[in-house]
């Protein structure tokens, strides 16, 4: 019998509320590859964060001035000045943070990660500390955000080619299809649009009593347009290669029209695959 | 009844020469779990461990492909070897097996330069 095979490449995706600041950064939990589908490698201060595949950002929920890097001038989602006189609640100055706005963390010392423990930290708007100046560094609430998302296939962000990184599995290896909440970020995304999850279980390739899965984060209230593109998918009649679904390579991210004609954005793919030895 | 039905073949040495110890397999397409990458040159395919006549742990042929030290160029590479994988598993020939990989006949699709066979890993 003649099946698709799909094929799905991990998509970083990593959202937590700014922790209290402490010895003037940001300290992050650790990211792993259950709770963030990636695992960044060592980054130093002196290393500009375009060049790494990812990008850290922050979501300001309160307003407070004089606390943004001076290197940064725009917000990420927008395209507005920071200190634009209309576009915001209030004329502020660029280094004014007002509720809303996004902080796309480009400067070299703007954050760090520690060697093996993928753990980000973020410099606080003042000179002194690990990470971060008061032109790069940027301070938050706690009620704020910072995002951590991969946005291309480089090799700072693991697993590039290891277990986790990728998974090829027949339509009919799909047992079935299952919401889960996704809360992190008060379940924004970064641009305030809704975010949800939903789990693809495929009988695993290991063992039989197992399964695999891949977790897509993606455009809230799309759980029922995910499940009709996987059934348009696992019902499709190409059989002379994988079914690419999702993946993503130097250029950046590359998602099946149906998803994308279905109006799903997917931020993150999460793949964990039950018990193999390699 | 006719069987619409595929069988792999694989073999990755003379297997007469070395005793056809783990050299040569053939499976059923369906028994086709899983591929992933495993290294930069390399992904590896799960078959349902039918060999040994249970399923605890499957039969993995690894796929060894150019590892060039470009990450992307490898990454095409591995893509590569699992769309020649899913090709060969969705063919049909009522004549005989599809060969997926052979050493012997020098059939050796999408960039694949080898194979690894281990049963009941």
């Amino acid at each position: 019998m003649k099946t698709p095979y799909l094929y799905f490449g991990r998509k970083g995706y990593y959202v937590e509320a700014a922790p209290s600041v402490g010895s003037s950064v940001f300290t992050l939990t650790a990211i792993t590859n259950a709770s963030g589908g990636m695992l960044p490698i060592v980054k130093a201060d002196s290393v500009d964060p375009t060049t790494l595949g990812y990008k850290v950002l922050h979501r300001a929920v309160d307003a407070v001035d004089d606390k943004r890097g001076t290197d940064y001038t725009t917000d990420y989602v927008t395209g507005e000045l920071f200190s634009s006189d209309t576009a915001w609640d209030a004329d502020k100055n660029a280094d004014d943070i007002q509720a809303g706005q996004v902080t796309n963390l480009t400067s070299a010392s703007a954050f760090i990660v520690g060697s093996g423990d993928e753990v980000v930290t973020v410099g606080n708007n003042v000179a002194s500390g690990t990470a971060g100046t008061v032109a790069t560094g940027i301070t938050a609430t706690t009620n704020d955000f910072f995002y951590v998302e991969e946005d291309s296939f480089n090799a700072a962000v693991l697993p590039i080619a290891t277990l986790g990184a990728d998974l090829c599995v027949p339509a009919t290896s799909l047992l079935g299809i299952e919401p889960l909440a996704y809360t992190a970020g008060a379940g924004l995304h970064y641009d305030q649009t809704a975010i949800d999850k939903t789990r693809l279980i495929f009988k695993s390739g290991d063992a039989d009593r197992s399964v695999d899965t891949v977790d897509i984060i993606h455009t809230g209230s799309k759980f029922k347009e995910v499940c009709e593109a996987m059934e348009d998918i696992c019902n499709s009649t190409v059989y002379d290669e994988m079914v690419k679904v999702h993946y993503l390579d130097e250029g950046g991210q590359n998602l099946h029209n149906a998803f994308s004609s279905r109006g799903i954005n997917v931020h993150g793919v999460i793949i964990t695959l039950q018990d193999r030895i390699v | 009844m006719r069987q619409d039905a595929n069988f792999m073949y694989f073999n990755m040495a003379d297997p007469v020469a070395s005793g056809w110890t783990d050299d040569g397999n053939m499976y059923r397409s369906n028994q086709l779990r899983a591929m992933n990458s495993t290294a930069a040159g390399g992904a590896t395919m799960y078959f349902d461990a039918i060999h040994i006549g249970h399923y605890d742990a499957p039969d993995d042929i690894v796929l060894t492909v150019v590892s060039s030290g470009d990450d992307e160029a490898d990454r095409a590479n591995r893509v590569t070897a699992m769309d020649a994988m899913v090709s060969k598993a969705n063919t049909r020939n009522r004549d005989g097996f599809v060969v997926a990989y052979s050493e012997i006949e020098n059939v050796k699709p999408g960039g694949i330069t080898g194979i690894t066979v281990t049963l009941d890993s």
